[in-house]
């Protein structure tokens, strides 16, 4: 037998072992909504109230209610399941880090998807402001943020920017309109938004502006020229030679600047940011550090 | 839908290893490869609720799993062999597989990785996930007779690569 023939008939080993095979099962079943014959039980995964509530609706509606949760928005009567069940059922049955950071992505852009809706429907308040953006906090801080990822830039490593991070970026940007709203310093929204927000670095406020304080003190036009400042250095700082991610932050830029003229300093802060990001992944990235210090010296 | 349901779990029983194989020797990772067979079947649960008829649902399974592989590829940077042993990976890191596994994980690759990208994926269902050549055909909608040859041509370059 050759060495192809060996290394062929070694591959057959491969298998699922019959643990990983019933637990599949399981959670397929669940989805499924077939009932649960084997003793190996599902719940082991599940914390327990998502579980309980998972399981009494499924027996008892054989899935259509949290189907209809899908749609709910906050303040509605299934908006609960939503969130506590289906997408909590959902994050305990990814198994790879990887899938649950994307989740976690996921789940931060419906916040963001809500806040769109329920504006267009007129009924955003402060409180909602509050909740939603706790809920994008705790999201995206079980993800890799900006800080690790330069972190593994600047190790010899590969590059790794996880599919998270470029579906939160993403989600960043599709969204820089309602995430503007949501953190314009000039109404109340604004405020309730910065007492519910946890960490002065959660990703949240990092896309609108550089610190929180800003907020607080100062108008938006002016934070949007410092963030336009900052960008800039970043894209002074960055690896000139790679042409295409230049490109992308240059384009950023121009479209910050475009919402600058028009008096949207909300959604030119957040593209000037994005702008400095985009420019500085993958190759020569400039370290947290030395961005806060560039902040710093704007600020004096 | 119970009729559906009963298919569906059937169809896991009978192809829940094969489609395992299938992403475990793209992906090279237990962990990813096991998040994968979830998914392709959840995908395809979701395909066959629509109401949607699906003639061979084996080919369709291994399509799914196919495109999410090629989806997952497009994002992520793949690590190399090579890159991977420059950081000094943990061959024993992910879900405590046995090393026999980890082993053959690694010579497989490497295996595949000396044929031509052209080749590899013929060789592979063939040889790997144990396809015909009509199931091939069906999965990935080429002609028996191109997939007869590149599968031929890739097996060549493995003999060059051992007569070396």
């Amino acid at each position: 037998m050759n060495k192809f023939e060996e290394i062929i008939k070694k591959t057959k080993q491969i298998r699922l072992n019959p643990e990983e095979r019933s637990e599949i099962r399981a959670r397929l079943s669940v989805i499924a909504g077939i009932p649960q014959t084997s003793r190996f039980s599902v719940f082991r995964f599940l914390r327990p109230i998502p579980i309980m509530a998972g399981f009494l609706i499924v027996a008892v509606t054989g899935g259509g209610v949290s189907l209809a949760a899908e749609n709910s928005l906050p303040g509605d009567v299934l908006y609960p399941i939503k969130v506590s069940v289906n997408e909590e059922v959902r994050a305990a049955l990814t198994i790879s880090k990887e899938k649950k950071d994307e989740w976690s992505a996921q789940r931060a852009e419906r916040r963001l998807e809500e806040a769109e809706k329920l504006d267009e429907e007129g009924r955003l308040d402060a409180e909602k402001i509050a909740r939603l953006s706790e809920a994008f906090d705790r999201q995206t801080a079980k993800i890799a943020l900006v800080e690790q990822r330069i972190e593994l830039a600047q190790s010899k490593k590969a590059a790794e920017i996880s599919r998270a991070t470029e579906k939160l970026d993403a989600a960043l940007t599709a969204h820089s309109r309602i995430l503007a709203k949501l953190t314009d310093g000039n109404d109340n929204a604004g405020d309730a938004l910065i007492s519910a927000s946890a960490a002065p670095e959660s990703s949240f406020m990092m896309a609108a502006a550089p610190t929180r304080s800003f907020i607080k003190e100062e108008k938006l036009d002016e934070i949007s020229i410092k963030a336009k400042r900052v960008a800039e250095k970043m894209i002074d700082n960055a690896d000139q030679k790679d042409g295409i991610r230049m490109e992308k932050a240059k384009q950023f830029l121009k479209e910050a600047e475009d919402k600058f003229d028009n008096g949207k300093y909300g959604e030119a802060i957040v593209l000037f940011r994005q702008a400095g990001r985009a420019a500085q992944v993958k190759g020569d990235p400039i370290p947290v550090q030395a961005v806060k210090r560039v902040i710093q010296r704007l600020k004096d | 839908m119970k009729q559906l349901r009963d298919i569906f779990i059937k169809a896991y029983d009978d192809h829940s290893d094969a489609i395992f194989r299938h992403c475990y020797f793209r992906v090279f990772n237990r962990d990813k490869a096991k998040d994968l067979v979830q998914e392709t079947f959840i995908k395809t649960w979701e395909y066959l609720q629509k109401g949607e008829g699906v003639d061979n649902l084996r080919a369709f399974l291994y399509k799914v799993a196919t495109n999410l592989i090629i989806d997952d590829s497009r994002k992520n940077k793949p690590s190399s062999l090579d890159a991977m042993q420059e950081e000094g990976f943990d061959p024993m890191g992910d879900s405590g597989e046995s090393l026999p596994n980890v082993i053959v994980r690694g010579e497989v690759r490497q295996m595949l990785e000396g044929i031509n990208p052209k080749y590899r994926q013929a060789v592979q269902l063939k040889y790997i996930d144990d396809l015909s050549l009509k199931e091939i055909s069906k999965i990935t909608g080429e002609s028996e007779n191109n997939i007869s040859v590149r599968i031929h041509r890739g097996l060549e370059e493995l003999r060059d690569l051992n007569n070396e």
